[in-house]
């Protein structure tokens, strides 16, 4: 439980680091983005994103607080992240999930064809990377195992 | 995979929360297992077997996979 706390305390350091960039992305988009920026959808949807990840640190930082003062809330954290059946049903979600979205972005570029070109060049580059993304994992996995 | 866990814990008063907690496992799990939902890697049957001071072949039937050899 020692290397848990340690890398709980990891964790906390790296989420105030994100905390830190985040916080910049939203004054750099507020003060240089808008003026840049394609459209006023486009810069309110990047601060947007930016505010959802800085909101899930938080809650972050606070969880692993809380968990770092009290041992039991420290061991059920510990068990929530290491259980088997959640690992195992993450890796199996996650394998299925990859094969759906290739199958998915395959189908959506024939219909593309039929509507706009950019979307047909746009829809083919994210299945190459999705379909490269894959082949790199399994072939990482594989020398691991 | 058939087991006996469940027989177990009703023998020595144990409640699967309190079951989990000694094998490092969800609640969640443990209700798998005794469900045949799913089936315990060997370290998990190791943990489990220890808490209940006997092996793993006597909680977990493996007459399914002595068919398949």
């Amino acid at each position: 439980m020692e290397n848990y706390r340690k890398t709980l305390k990891k964790r906390l350091l790296m989420a105030c680091v994100y905390i830190v960039l985040l916080l910049s992305l939203i004054m750099a988009g507020f003060f240089i983005g808008r003026k840049y920026a394609v459209s006023d959808f486009i810069a309110g949807f990047n601060t947007g994103v930016c505010m959802g990840v800085l909101a899930v640190m938080i809650v972050s930082i606070v969880k692993y607080i809380a968990a770092l003062r009290n041992d039991a809330k420290l061991k059920a954290l510990y068990i929530y992240e290491n259980d088997e059946r959640t690992k195992s049903l993450m890796a199996k979600a996650g394998g299925t999930g990859i094969n759906v979205i290739i199958g998915s972005l395959a189908l959506g570029t024939i219909v593309s064809g039929f509507i706009d070109k950019t979307v047909f060049l746009t829809i083919p580059s994210s299945l190459l990377f999705s379909t490269f993304v894959k082949i790199f994992l399994m072939a990482y996995y594989n020398k691991k195992m | 995979m058939k087991s006996k866990i469940q027989e177990l814990r009703k023998i020595n008063k144990i409640s699967q929360e309190e079951l989990a907690m000694a094998v490092g496992v969800t609640r969640q799990t443990i209700t798998s297992l005794e469900c045949e939902k799913y089936t315990a890697s060997l370290v998990l049957a190791y943990k489990i077997a220890r808490f209940f001071g006997t092996t793993i072949e006597d909680i977990f039937d493996f007459s399914d996979v002595e068919e398949i050899i």
